[in-house]
Order: structure tokens, then C-alpha cells, then sequence
């Protein structure tokens, strides 16, 4: 049976202006300090609108001072709670040294007992979440990077940033909202106040177990029984979202929890708590235009070079984690950052179920197997101290398992329904493509968009006629051969305004500059004029063969790790031999691509604590965790 | 058809069906599940085995037999007392038996649930993990740590048993779990001791090297990665290790402080000691380089495989204390491509000196880190006993020292 329990009544610091404690009865009015801080130490925002209600329930506003605190004049004496308006993130985890849960606190104010002429209280609340959101297109060059506060607030907890980075088809989302106290299974009391909608934005993770959101069962019979209408919780998804949100937002709830509570924080003190640093990118590109998501986690990445820079420039040390296409963002980055020579700039880069080629982080580009040159990023290894792969071949995603390789066009065609949906990032597809033998295995295929829709579509109106978009061949021999001319000279028109591009951008001494022809090779700082024609030639070669790559894709990264490379590339070899490299092989573990998003205790502790926090405690830091 | 005919056809049917549940009952009495921990005597005449349903079976090597002793064992708990006929198992009341292979109980006692257990031919040194891999000498009131550092990594994280190995003859002990550190330098031993309850992550469930007689580490022997196994050399000479993530290590038990890297199966020694800027080809030393068996079929990503893989599951001396093999972690793949493969190496020595199989059928234990107790060696009578991946059978193995071959002596089911 579930004990159920009303607000937590809390003692306040009784001593008053006086030195003289009074009996509750004995006085009319009260004041009550309420002094705000966050669990850094910081005073919250002066003007923070702070609403408290009295146990006559009058509403006694005030707002927070220069020094935190906010002061209620003429309170009935007895119980006391209150809520910050127009604020977000900032959740109360103590009173008074006690701590609490946040989510209890949401769906039911504590209440204090105030009695003395002037009570002090004194608040301390999570800082707020941090994210930086690189889908919509920049502005200003402040749109990439983090506010003075939020690196003050990085700073504060440990001077040190843990970045992550969502996977593909992960829309923006939003936060979710606290339950309210009668959806709280532990909570059986109204409260005093009840939250408005300001404070109810949830930005922690809530037990969905915990939360009853009750509905009557409409299925066949309620309509002819007014007196007994059945009622059933809402389902798992439904609460799911709306208690921890959706898109980016969700993951970045769901991911921040879990590194806490790897971290070593426990539910009977939030006041560890660390926020990370979400990153949400564009790659929500529809359900199987896997290459167009790659562009833009490219030009994503390209934007993360910014924050990266803001972050080394004050000396809050690095550590990120990526999930599926979201280490294409990251790799990106590493990669210009390694191209300029900024070695060492991350502390640590966790590539979780890496959806890149098992052979991106090669050094050398000549062995890239991407037809057009996307597949290796030869200088991301310079700007990390240590790259750890955590891989599965039983994702469902990225490759077959190890022994059913077999049978895969038998698997992919007996679930038509599940194509629609192919590459949506939930873990329902996880096991059609599985038995598929993943679904990253087909990004290359013709069928049913390939490569040849986004290229087209990028290209249209850039690229001169007859080049990506070829004219039919006509049938008259004679015609064929103008035709072929025909192309041909347009394509040399398109690798000269190509060459030009990039002859441009290098001498515009930017060290970043865009790239509008070019941008398919995103991952390199600054492409050389070769490089710009060894592109178009490749892309002419693509369009020639009618879209179809020369090369089969390479086995993903997350799938199969480094195990095909060591055979044939001395760099990778040596690389895990000197634990710059190090992957976690989880095939016995991790059974869907998104396992992590909602871990099982044995992913939470194989990968979570053992795979990711341990040593990122031990060589870097997550907030003021301690590696003990 | 003729009433006859029916009668026939219905005794047909009735045999048919007594004689499926005839195999069915045959196959249920006496197939055993897959091994989970063995052990071989020192004279290779025995092996005892724990199983996944908890039988315990003592196999006669010189004779191809065995007997299911219980049915009730503690699966990781088989293990053979060094140069003797005894071994130690528990059984799932959590009571530890000392027990000669003649049946006669030395001694019994109660004890936590252990994971992994070792104990010396005197009987007097018994050393014990627990699933949080803290370790305990003795038993009853006369237990106490050893190492008891923190709950993490574990048997429960890591999903591999902590080996412990001894060397009577050089008085150490190793015990090898996974060493997460990330490259962080050890700690001191003096200011973070190996028992300390309060910690949370542990400093020593890496590759540690201790003294059997003050039970205190003699050294953190660092530089692995994640999932490892050591062993110590029979003479207590060599400490030897492999990782999951390829890394291969070896230390003289005289300079702890000198690790020594084994050589790349495929690209040999890299010097690291050159300066920067030369070409690639000359930081790699590839003198003694022999060549890795590969796979006649290709992958089902079009790679062709080697069939030897520096991903390290176990290691075990196989010639007294000279040469030893470095076992693969492989999954077993139709394709032909599992890396079956162990590499034989010589002591003090970085390079491989062969490559000698293991076989696919059955396809040994290689595939599962929980286990990794389920490989062992006789170093002095040149046998090495694995069970099978996906049977409950053990497949010996003889080494030819002269010949430097492996063949299937026995494969017992």
C-alpha cells in the first residue's frame, strides 16, 4: 500500500528581530523573509515576482531584492507556502537546510509555520536548465553561445560543462509539467497553494509511476452508468509526455537525471544536482531523409565551434556526450577545431550508439568510403584527451546482431507498415529494423530517396542545368553525343563556381566561413580548391551512376565499434592502445538504439555509472561530484 | 482402410511419441547447461564444473566421464586447489565445501554468496569475492577485508567475475575486474588504502598485485581498459593482461613499475619515445611480426576479418610458466568469421609466436565476460579446458611445447 502523505510542514528559523520568541495566538501580523538562493549560492534574480499565501489563504505578494530576499508584510500567523512566478528551472530542493524533492515540492508548496513578528525562511532552488538551440538560423553571433549567467552558473558547479547532443529526428519539443498534487500518488492533502501555471514547467525528470491522471473508461459501457463510471490511469505515453516533455526537451530531462544519479546523487537530496548543457539541432528531417539530417548536423557542428570556443576561452573544462547522428554534430566541430590546430579542447567525448562510419575517426581521409567525401572526420581525434565509443549490435538500428545477418529483405518486407515509419527515433522501429538489419545500413540506398532528393533539392537553383538534375538521355545517337557535351560543360561550369567559392572563402582569412556549394563539406574548416573539385568530380560520378555509391556503406561506429578497423588501420590500433581510444561494448545490454533515453538498471549501471560517469568523475569532473 | 492398417498405424504413432518423450526425458536428465565457472586440477586429470542450473560436475579427464555431485551449486563457485585433488565449490545455502574428488568433505562452512573464490594448497589462505567485488580472507570470525573500496565497478556493472589468481610458489596474489580510471593516474596506497567502505568508487578493482602473506597490495598494476583478465605466472614471476579494448600488458613482479605492452597482432610495436613529425611507417616496429589467420569469407559489412582478436577475454599460462595464451572475446558468427584464434605468447617477450585454434564447433566460451570463469589451465601438463557457448559440455585442449600446436584432447558433454 502506498503511505500517502500531506505537505511537508517545515520549522523556520524562529529568531526575531526582538530575541523574543511569541506564542502564534499572541500576534496579529507577521513578516516573512524569505531569503532565495540557488544551490550554487547565488541570490535568484532580483524583481523575481513571489507570490505567498497565508493559512487564511491571502495571497501576500512580494518581489525578490537585491539581496535575494523577498519580504511579506502583514501574513496571518500559522502556515505559509509560496511559489516563484515567471521564472523557469528554478525548483525548490531545501528549506531551511531540509531538503526536498522538487517534484513534491511543485505539485505541493511546503508549508512553514510562521509565528514571530518577523520569520525568516530560507529557500534554496535548482539554477535553471541550460540549452542552446542551434536549429533556428543564427542572427546574431550570440545566438550560439551561452549567456554571461549561464557561464557563471557552469563556473559555480565545478567549472565544468557537460554538453549533449540528441540523435536524429529529435524535434525541439518542450518541457513538461509538474503533476499537479492530486495526480501525486504520495500526496494526499490539498496544499495551501496550488501551483500556477508559471512554476508548473517541469525541467527534472518525474516518476511517471507516481503520477494518476485519471480518466473515465469510455470503452462499450460508461454512457448507461452515471453512478459508477469506471476510471484508468492515462497511458505510459501519455503521461510520459506530459510530465517530461518531448523532441530535445525530453531527452535533455531524461539524460540530465540519469548523469546525476549516476554521478552518485540520490533521491532524499536534489541539492547535487547538476545541469548540463542540451544542444538541439535540425535533424528532425522527415522519415527517411537520413542524408539531408547529415547536412545539417554538419552545419550544426560547424555553429558548436562557437560555444566550444566560449567555453575553452574561460576555462571550463569539456566533456560531451552524443547520441546516434547527434556525434556527426559533434565530430564536425572536433574536427575543425582539430584542423586548426586546438588540441585537447575536450576533456571527454562519450559517442553513444554513434551513428557515423565505423571508421570517422580514422586519420587519414583517403580511406573514406562516403561517395562524396562525408564519412571521416581525420582531425576530431586532435581536439579530444580521450574518445569512448559505447556501441551495440543489438541497437536495432545500426546493424544486424551478430548472427542474424541473414534474411534481411524477408525481415524489412513482412512489416510494410513500419516503413512509413522508418526512421522515426523510437524504439518501436528499433526492432522492425532490426530484423532488417538496421536501418542505417540503407542510408545510402536509392530507394526510396537516397541521396539523390537532398542533393537535388539543395542544388536546385545553385548547381547549372544538366548537372545534378540531368536531362534524359535522348535516343537518337547523335543527339547523345551533344547531350554528354552538354553535361559535361556544365559540370566544369559547376566546379569552377565551386573552386571560386572556396577560392573566395580563403581569402577572406575567416576562419569559419560559409560555404553555400561547398557545404556538404561542412566538417572542414576551410575547404582547399582542391578539395572543392575532387567534390564536384565526385558528386559528377554519383549523378553518372544514377545515384547509386560505388561503395557499400561502412558498418556504423555504434554497431560494430573499432573491431573491423584494427585488422587494417594502425592508427585506430594504436590508438586503443594507448586508451585515447576505448569503446564499451553493451550488445549484451542495450537492446534498442534510444535504451538510454529510459535505461534499465543494468544500462544504468553498466553504461551510466561504469561506462561514462566513473571515469569522467576520475579525469574531469560533472558539477562538484566527487570520484569517490 | 483395413481395421489392421489402423491398428498398426496407431501403435506406430503411440511408439513415435513414447520414444520423442523418451529423448525429451533423456535430453532433460541428462544434458547439462551451459558452464558458467571450472576449473582444472594442476595434473589435468580433473575438471570441476559449476553450471547454469546449478549442477556441479567433477569431469575425469583420463578416463572421459563425469558425475553431477549436486544440483544445487553456486554457478561461479567451482575451483581447483593448486597441486592437489581437492576442490572448493558452494553450494546455494551459501555453505563452502572443501572436498577431494574421492567424495570425502574436509571441511564445510557458511560464508557470504561468493563470486569467485581462490584458496591455497594448505588450506589456510581462502580469498573471496563478493558481487561488489570487495574481497575477504578467511571466513567465519576470522574474515576480513582486503579490499573493500567501494561498490563500483562490480560484478553487477561490469557483468564479469573479479579473477582472482594465486601464486603459492611466489606468495602473491592477482585479482583483475575492470579498470574504468579513463587514464586517471593511480592513486596513492598509502593516502586511499584498499579498505575503505566509504568510498564509492573503487581504486584497486582494476589489475592489482598483492602479497599473500600481508594480504596488502604490493602494487595498482594500471594501464588496461574496461573489462580486463590478468594472471600470475605459476612462479609468481609475470603478471600478464588483456582487455576488452585491446590493450595487452605484462609486468616482472620485481619492477611493478615497468609495464610492458604486448605488440599489436597486426601492426607490432609502436614507439612512442620518437619525436613527432617522421613518417608513419618508421614509429612502427614490425621485426617479429607474424601473420594473423583471416577469414576465407568476408563479413556482412564486405570486411575480411582476422580470426584473432587482441579484444581479451582470458589469459592463461599453458607451459609452466613460460608461454602463455591470450584468449579472444568473439561472438559466434555464421559467416565464418568468429575470432577463435588465441594468441601464444612467451613470457618477458611482446611478440606472438603463434596463432592457435580454439575451433567452432562447439564454439567455446569466448562469447559472454560473466563467463570468464569458465576458462582455465594445468600450465604443467600443457592442458587448457573451456566450456561451450551454447552447451553444457567442456572441450580440453593439449599443447604441444615442442610443436607449439593446440588439439582437442577431449570434448565432454
Amino acid at each position: 500500500m502506498t503511505e500517502t502523505l500531506s505537505p511537508p510542514a517545515l520549522q523556520p528559523s524562529r529568531t526575531g528581530e526582538s530575541g523574543v520568541s511569541t506564542p502564534s495566538h499572541c500576534s496579529v501580523a507577521v513578516t516573512v523573509l524569505i531569503v532565495h538562493r540557488d544551490t550554487l549560492g547565488r541570490f535568484l534574480p532580483e524583481g523575481t515576482p513571489v507570490k505567498l499565501c497565508d493559512s487564511e489563504e491571502k495571497t501576500v505578494s512580494a518581489r525578490i531584492d537585491a539581496e535575494g530576499i523577498s519580504r511579506h508584510e502583514g501574513v496571518t500567523p500559522g502556515k505559509v507556502a509560496w511559489q516563484l512566478e515567471n521564472t523557469h528551472g528554478l525548483h525548490l530542493v531545501a528549506v531551511d537546510d531540509e531538503p526536498l524533492d522538487p517534484r513534491e515540492a511543485a505539485a505541493a508548496p511546503p508549508e512553514v509555520e510562521v509565528a514571530i513578528e518577523e520569520t525568516t525562511i530560507q529557500a534554496v532552488y535548482l539554477p535553471p536548465p541550460i540549452s542552446l538551440n542551434l536549429r533556428d538560423e543564427k542572427t546574431t553571433p550570440e545566438d550560439d553561445l551561452l549567456s554571461e549567467e549561464q557561464l557563471e552558473q557552469l563556473r559555480l558547479a565545478g567549472n565544468n560543462a557537460t554538453l549533449f547532443l540528441h540523435g536524429y529526428n529529435v524535434p525541439l519539443g518542450e518541457y513538461g509539467t509538474f503533476a499537479s498534487w492530486g495526480q501525486h500518488a504520495d500526496i494526499s492533502t490539498p496544499p495551501l497553494l496550488t501551483n500556477a501555471h508559471t512554476a508548473s514547467r517541469a525541467t527534472i525528470l518525474q516518476d511517471i509511476d507516481k503520477v494518476e491522471m485519471s480518466i473515465p473508461v469510455t470503452r462499450g459501457y460508461t454512457a448507461n452508468n452515471s453512478y459508477h463510471t469506471p476510471m484508468e490511469n492515462r497511458p505510459d505515453d501519455f503521461r510520459e509526455a506530459h510530465c517530461n516533455g518531448s523532441g530535445a526537451s525530453s531527452w535533455f530531462v531524461h539524460m540530465e537525471y540519469q548523469l546525476n544519479r549516476a554521478a552518485g546523487m540520490t533521491e532524499d537530496d536534489w541539492q547535487p544536482y547538476t545541469r548540463m548543457v542540451g544542444i538541439a539541432w535540425f535533424g528532425d528531417t522527415g522519415s527517411v531523409d537520413f542524408f539531408q539530417a547529415e547536412l545539417n548536423a554538419m552545419a550544426a557542428g560547424r555553429r558548436l565551434v562557437a560555444l566550444l570556443e566560449q567555453l575553452n576561452e574561460v576555462g571550463i573544462a569539456i566533456n560531451i556526450i552524443s547520441h546516434s547522428l547527434g556525434a556527426r554534430v559533434v565530430l564536425t566541430a572536433l574536427n575543425i577545431l582539430g584542423e586548426q590546430e586546438r588540441h585537447q579542447w575536450v576533456d571527454n567525448l562519450y559517442l553513444w550508439q554513434p551513428a557515423v562510419a565505423d571508421n570517422a575517426l580514422v586519420n587519414e581521409a583517403s580511406q573514406d568510403s562516403h561517395p562524396l567525401g562525408m564519412g571521416i572526420f581525420p582531425d576530431a581525434h586532435k581536439a579530444a584527451r580521450k574518445i569512448v565509443v559505447l556501441q551495440s549490435q543489438q541497437d536495432g538500428i545500426l546493424g544486424p546482431p551478430p548472427s542474424e545477418a541473414e534474411n534481411v529483405w524477408e525481415a524489412f518486407w513482412e512489416s510494410p507498415d513500419h516503413v512509413r515509419n522508418i526512421f522515426s527515433a523510437d524504439d518501436m522501429l528499433d526492432a522492425t529494423l532490426g530484423a532488417a538489419g538496421g536501418a542505417y545500413r540503407k542510408k545510402w540506398w536509392a530507394f526510396p530517396i537516397g541521396l539523390s532528393g537532398p542533393i537535388t533539392d539543395y542544388y536546385m537553383g545553385k548547381a547549372p542545368a544538366n548537372t545534378v538534375r540531368p536531362t534524359p538521355l535522348s535516343s537518337d545517337p547523335y543527339s547523345r553525343i551533344h547531350d554528354a557535351r552538354r553535361a559535361d560543360n556544365a559540370w566544369a561550369v559547376f566546379r569552377e563556381q565551386a573552386i571560386q567559392e572556396a577560392r573566395e572563402a580563403i581569402a577572406s582569412a575567416d576562419p569559419l566561413p560559409i560555404y553555400d556549394l561547398l557545404a556538404p563539406l561542412a566538417h572542414h574548416a576551410v575547404v582547399s580548391e582542391e578539395r572543392a573539385a575532387d567534390y564536384i568530380d565526385r558528386l559528377q560520378r554519383l549523378v553518372q551512376r544514377n545515384w547509386w555509391a560505388d561503395k557499400a556503406p561502412r558498418a556504423a561506429l555504434g554497431s560494430i565499434g573499432f573491431s573491423a578497423l584494427m585488422l587494417e588501420n594502425r592508427f585506430i590500433d594504436n590508438k586503443l592502445d594507448n586508451d585515447d581510444y576505448s569503446f564499451v561494448d553493451q550488445t549484451l545490454w542495450l537492446l534498442n538504439h534510444s535504451g538510454m533515453k529510459i535505461p534499465s538498471d543494468e544500462v544504468f549501471e553498466k553504461s551510466y555509472e561504469e561506462g561514462i560517469m566513473q571515469p569522467l568523475l576520475l579525469n574531469s569532473g560533472f558539477g562538484y561530484y566527487a570520484p569517490i | 482402410m483395413h481395421r489392421s492398417n489402423k491398428k498398426i498405424m496407431g501403435i506406430g504413432i503411440f511408439v513415435l511419441i513414447l520414444m520423442a518423450w523418451g529423448i525429451l526425458a533423456w535430453k532433460s536428465l541428462y544434458e547439462l547447461e551451459p558452464v558458467i565457472s571450472l576449473s582444472i586440477s594442476s595434473d589435468g586429470h580433473y575438471v570441476i564444473s559449476a553450471h547454469e542450473d546449478g549442477a556441479l560436475v567433477l569431469w575425469n579427464v583420463e578416463h572421459k566421464k563425469r558425475e553431477v555431485l549436486s544440483n544445487d551449486a553456486n554457478i561461479y563457485s567451482a575451483y581447483f586447489i593448486e597441486e592437489s585433488d581437492v576442490f572448493l565449490w558452494q553450494d546455494q545455502n551459501d555453505v563452502v565445501y572443501i572436498q577431494r574428488v574421492d567424495g570425502e568433505v574436509i571441511e564445510q562452512f557458511e560464508h557470504f554468496t561468493t563470486y569467485g573464490h581462490v584458496m591455497d594448497s594448505t588450506f589456510s589462505d581462502y580469498l573471496a569475492s563478493d558481487e561488489r567485488w570487495n574481497i575477504f580472507h578467511g571466513h567465519g570470525n576470522a574474515m576480513q577485508p582486503v579490499m573493500q573500496d567501494g561498490t563500483s565497478p562490480s560484478f553487477v556493472g561490469s557483468g564479469k567475475i573479479l579473477k582472482i589468481t594465486l601464486s603459492e610458489e611466489g606468495r602473491k596474489f592477482v585479482s583483475a575486474g575492470s579498470d574504468n580510471r579513463g587514464g586517471a593516474p593511480s592513486v596513492d596506497m598509502e593516502e586511499v588504502p584498499p579498505v575503505s567502505p566509504d568510498r564509492r568508487f573503487s581504486s584497486y578493482s582494476g589489475l592489482t598485485l598483492w602479497d599473500l602473506d600481508t594480504l596488502s597490495p604490493i602494487a595498482l598494476l594500471p594501464g588496461n581498459s574496461y573489462k580486463l583478465d590478468a594472471t600470475i605466472s605459476p612462479d609468481g614471476q609475470w603478471v600478464i593482461s588483456g582487455d576488452e579494448n585491446t590493450i595487452g600488458l605484462f609486468w616482472n613482479t620485481d619492477e611493478p613499475q615497468e609495464r610492458h605492452r604486448m605488440a599489436s597482432y597486426y601492426h607490432g610495436l609502436y614507439d612512442d619515445t620518437l619525436p613527432e613529425g617522421l613518417d608513419e611507417d618508421d614509429y612502427w616496429d614490425e621485426s617479429q611480426l607474424i601473420s594473423v589467420p583471416k577469414s576465407s569469407n568476408s563479413d556482412q559489412w564486405g570486411n575480411i576479418r582476422a580470426l584473432a582478436t587482441p579484444t581479451t577475454i582470458s589469459l592463461a599460462f599453458i607451459n609452466g610458466s613460460e608461454e602463455f595464451l591470450r584468449i579472444g572475446y568473439s561472438q559466434y558468427r555464421k559467416d565464418g568469421t568468429s575470432e577463435t584464434y588465441a594468441a601464444l605468447f612467451e613470457v618477458g617477450n611482446p611478440w606472438p609466436q603463434a596463432y592457435l585454434d580454439l575451433g567452432t564447433g562447439p564454439f567455446p566460451s569466448v562469447n559472454n565476460y560473466s563467463r570468464n570463469l569458465s576458462i582455465d589451465s594445468a600450465p604443467n601438463a600443457n592442458l587448457l579446458v573451456t566450456g561451450h557457448a551454447f552447451d553444457g559440455g567442456i572441450t580440453v585442449y593439449r599443447y604441444d611445447p615442442e610443436e607449439r600446436t593446440l588439439t582437442r584432447e577431449w570434448v565432454g558433454r
